[in-house]
């Protein structure tokens, strides 16, 4: 035995020399087929678009945005002005893109755009007639149009929302989300900046949600550990004062645990996730419950019985939602698995070896004897049945993000379709050939949809050489002379003078420098680190169905974000009979007694109901988390039962021991989550509700109502 | 009004006095006595000078353009001068103006012929661009904010519906059958916009001064009206 303790701990060194890498990826929702998409569609600038939602956009704000360094593009006061940077490398490429035309449709042309300038529409709208005479830069603001994911109109130089009327800011960040620090600089100097004159602020996106999320969590993380810290002071303190604080020393091996577990994972998968570490530290915590029966119990082999039992039932679930299809709840269980053996193998080592030193004395405590115990069972069945049939969990990963409600609906309008379809993209490399995006367009417009894709900025390149030549003819030909006013026939003074810009910037010299290319700086929104994005924009479902059959590599946005909830539905919809199942024959197998069996499942039965209650009462909703919460009470629970039914069953256990013990675990985990009600955070209250209400029933279950049941099945 | 003449007249001294007399301002008192008595006038006459136009409210101006509202139909020809002051051209364009009324609401055709067709489709709520004759209508841009921008006052004046041009302008009536309309948006396009109606009550002239300092002098002819029925 000592030889395995050695080994353990040589491997725990081991593994302690590698350093923990902890990662926040959200490719870990993902299968990694999915997640490798997730992850190239993030590197691609459009990500990077935020939204400042804003109910009365002041001047002062938008020049706070326009001036900071962290932004790249801001979307205050929306024109012609704010595409400038972008419509002069467009226009320089115009010979690249469309073939030159004769002079008779040029001149035609500038007749229209003078026809154009007539109109009283501003200096803006002249100044590009006279550069861009054929009218091109539509093209270009239809094209950011159709690649912009939000579906709000533009009204008094914004983006509106069209019930409230507040404005929607875009902001497009140079820099990952991430870099939460400078993130939350920028609000706060928005915050600033609007000084209460802005009315409802809010802020959406990536970013934005990303450094709200950990600044809340850190808050929260302040918050909790200062109440965490006096409830443990007081339970401490009242350990020390009975005499009880050898207690304390269970904590290692589950510290122990946590610890192998995550060295074990981050050896494995060279890093581990920051859910994985904090969600699965409390499934490893469960092994508390078989420390505390062990110390207060001192029949030794009774006691372990109990304890794998109550260890084999818990494990069997982390078991079967290993074999989930999501790597974050497989890393989870693995994690769960890995601790969770560790502190139970610590622990049976370290006290069977040694039962006298890790010793104490029990309280005075008995089961409850109450009338109400069977209505109570009644009710807690009914409320879990009740909760089956109304209570829809909402396991996207959005609900993982602390957003008020406002926000939420603010985000749906911003990114609602509005009725049109998603629109399905496909990733390709740098070097992607003309043909296959060629392929694209023939594709789209046989069928009568549009496609975005780097031909849609630069035809091929043989097109461009051909069309440079055409407008190389024009420039250093006629258009040459003319312009320098040799022969202006076609175009007269007033015409010269008007679209000097556009002759400027179409003399013959310049086209010595012009050269075929495949990228340019308005092309930049569909480029992303080497990657090249194709963007189609169904019409009809039908289109949907075509665009996937014929390129298979295509997704939609949508595809990824649902992915999620959906694949956990349908594991849970599997995964949660087959491990209640396998529990059940576990217990049944110990047992051999339907009353017994059932009797191990009435802490569980009153748990559940308390939890499921709270979370049907509760506005944090039943998302992701609290299927974690709901997953400990039942590994608790489960324990409890075990425990409780074996005492009945033993009747040379110690009596106040078994109630001691129960209730040790049961304050345990109620002081070491109830500290994550004060949070603000969803995710942390989303955690905390289940598992406090839980405890709470499952104490219920134990202390009132199996004993009222195993008393029953005893007489009989 | 007696404020604005003095403060005209005070202003024309004062720049007198800056190119003539600059010997003035090496002597304190007087140049101190001078700025200030400027600065007072000029800080108390421009609000007055405000408060004392008298701006037009909707049912005036209603009441003066009465005679659209008994017109179903109007078309006329119109001559077009655009100066672009800064590049020094001036840029002719003609063609047709129309106006009819669909449930009610007028919409206005604006069709240039010259120097090329270009047919703009306005009303209430849209701007549409016929680049062809027969051909279908399409935004004129595509960038909402400056349809926006350009569509309602425009639309406000050419509809001469006198309560969507108390809504976009303030008016101040500059004689008999004269307006001048200034938008109240402040970063509109326009600086001012100056109707004259001709005798038959019908616009005759309008000048635009757009806020780039260009300005348009159109001049309506052959105005054929339909009464309503």
């Amino acid at each position: 035995m000592r030889s395995v303790l050695i080994w353990l701990a040589l491997a725990i060194l081991l593994s302690a020399c590698q350093p923990l890498h902890v990662n926040e990826s959200s490719e870990v929702f993902l299968p990694a087929e999915l997640a490798v998409r997730m992850a190239a569609l993030q590197k691609f600038p459009g990500a990077w678009w935020n939204y400042i939602v804003v109910e009365r956009p002041t001047a002062e704000l938008c020049n706070v945005l326009k001036r900071e360094h962290g932004l790249e593009r801001v979307g205050c006061s929306y024109g012609p002005q704010d595409l400038r940077e972008l419509l002069t490398p467009w226009l320089n490429d115009l010979p690249l893109r469309i073939s030159a035309p004769t002079l008779k449709e040029l001149g035609e042309r500038m007749n229209l755009a003078l026809a154009k300038a007539s109109a009283p529409l501003g200096s803006e709208l002249t100044e590009i007639l006279r550069e861009d005479p054929l009218g091109t830069y539509a093209e270009l603001l239809s094209l950011m149009q159709a690649l912009n994911p939000v579906r709000l109109n533009y009204r008094d130089h914004f983006l509106r929302f069209p019930q409230s009327e507040m404005a929607a800011i875009p902001v497009l960040f140079n820099f990952p989300h991430s870099e939460t620090d400078r993130t939350e600089e920028l609000r706060k100097r928005v915050e600033k900046a609007c000084q209460g004159n802005c009315g409802e602020l809010y802020f959406i996106g990536s970013h934005f949600g990303t450094s709200r999320n950990k600044t809340m969590i850190k808050e929260d993380v302040g918050r909790v550990t200062l109440v965490g810290t006096i409830l443990f002071v007081l339970f401490l303190g009242s350990l020390m004062v009975s005499g009880r604080w050898t207690v304390i020393l269970i904590t290692i091996p589950v510290g122990a645990g946590v610890w192998a577990a995550a060295l074990a994972v981050n050896a494995w998968h060279g890093s581990i996730h920051g859910l994985t570490l904090a969600f699965g530290s409390g499934l490893v915590g469960i092994a508390f419950d078989y420390a505390f029966h062990a110390f207060v119990q001192n029949s030794g082999s009774r006691v372990w019985r109990a304890n794998l039992i109550g260890y084999i039932t818990t494990l069997v679930v982390f078991l079967v939602l290993a074999f989930s299809g999501i790597p974050l709840v497989r890393e989870i269980m693995v994690f769960a698995t890995l601790g969770f053996s560790f502190a139970f193998v610590l622990f049976y080592l370290v006290i069977t070896r040694t039962p006298e030193r890790y010793k104490i004395r029990p309280f005075p405590l008995g089961p409850l004897e109450a009338p109400i115990a069977p209505w109570l069972l009644l009710g807690s069945v009914l409320a879990l049945g009740g909760a089956v049939v109304f209570l829809h969990p909402d396991f996207s990963v959005q609900n993982l993000d602390q957003t008020s409600r406002r926000e939420k609906s603010l985000t749906r309008e911003l990114f609602g379709s509005g009725g049109a379809l998603p629109p399905v993209v496909r990733i390709h490399e740098r070097d992607v050939s003309e043909e296959e995006l060629q392929r694209e367009q023939d594709f789209a417009g046989s069928l009568g949809m549009k496609v975005v894709n780097r031909l849609t900025f630069l035809p091929p390149i043989a097109t461009q050489r051909k069309n440079l030549d055409g407008w190389r003819a024009l420039a250093c030909g006629n258009l040459a002379s003319r312009s320098a006013g040799g022969a202006a026939k076609e175009f007269s003074k007033e015409i010269r003078r008007f679209f000097a810009p556009f002759f400027d910037n179409f003399s013959c010299a310049s086209f010595l420098q012009r050269e075929p290319r495949s990228e340019s700086a308005y092309s930049r929104a569909i480029q992303g680190e080497g990657k090249w994005l194709s963007t189609f924009f169904p019409v009809k479902r039908e289109d949907e169905a075509a665009i996937r059959e014929r390129f298979t590599d295509s997704f939609a946005l949508s595809d990824l974000v649902n992915l999620f909830p959906r694949m956990l539905m349908t594991e849970i919809s599997w995964m949660a009979p087959l491990a209640f199942l396998l529990v059940f024959l576990i217990v049944w197998a110990a047992y051999r007694r339907w009353r017994m069996v059932l009797a191990v499942f009435i802490p569980w039965i009153l748990g559940a109901a308390f939890s499921t209650a709270g979370l049907a009462l509760s506005s944090t909703g039943f998302g992701f988390v609290s299927l974690v919460g709901l997953l400990m009470v039942f590994g608790t629970a489960t324990d409890y039962g075990v425990f409780c039914a074996n005492f009945y069953l033993n009747s040379q256990l110690t009596r106040k021991g078994i109630w001691t013990a129960l209730a040790f675990a049961g304050i345990v985990t109620i002081v070491g989550f109830l500290p994550l009600l004060f949070a603000r955070h969803i995710v942390l209250r989303q955690l905390g509700e289940p598992l406090v209400l839980g405890t709470l029933g499952t104490m219920l279950g134990t202390f009132v109502v199996e004993p009222w049941w195993m008393r029953r099945a005893l007489a009989r | 009004m007696f404020l604005i003449v003095l403060k005209t007249t005070l202003e024309s001294l004062w720049l007198q006095f800056m190119s003539r007399e600059c010997g003035l301002f090496r002597r304190k008192g007087a140049n101190w006595f001078l700025s200030f008595s400027i600065t007072i006038c000029v800080i108390s006459s421009t609000p007055l000078a405000s408060a004392s136009e008298k701006t037009m409210n909707a049912d005036q101006l209603e009441k003066e353009l009465g005679h659209y509202k008994e017109i179903a139909g109007l078309e006329a020809h119109f001559q077009q001068v655009k100066e672009f002051k800064a590049l020094k051209i001036s840029l002719k364009s003609e063609g047709k103006f129309r106006m009819s009324r669909e449930n009610g609401q007028a919409v206005v055709e604006w069709q240039i012929l010259k120097p090329a067709f270009l047919k703009l489709k306005i009303s209430e709520k849209s701007l549409e661009i016929f680049e062809q004759p027969g051909q279908a209508g399409k935004p004129l841009l595509e960038n909402q904010t400056m349809q926006a921008k350009v569509l309602k006052p425009l639309y406000a004046w050419l509809s001469m519906n006198g309560r969507f041009i108390a809504e976009q302008y303030d008016v101040f009536p500059e004689g008999k059958g004269k307006f001048r309309l200034q938008p109240k948006e402040k970063d509109a396009p326009i600086n001012s916009v100056v109707i004259a109606l001709g005798t038959n009550q019908l616009v005759e002239k309008v000048t635009i001064m757009e806020r780039s300092g260009d300005d348009i002098k159109i001049s309506f002819t052959e105005t054929k009206t339909e009464s309503r029925k």
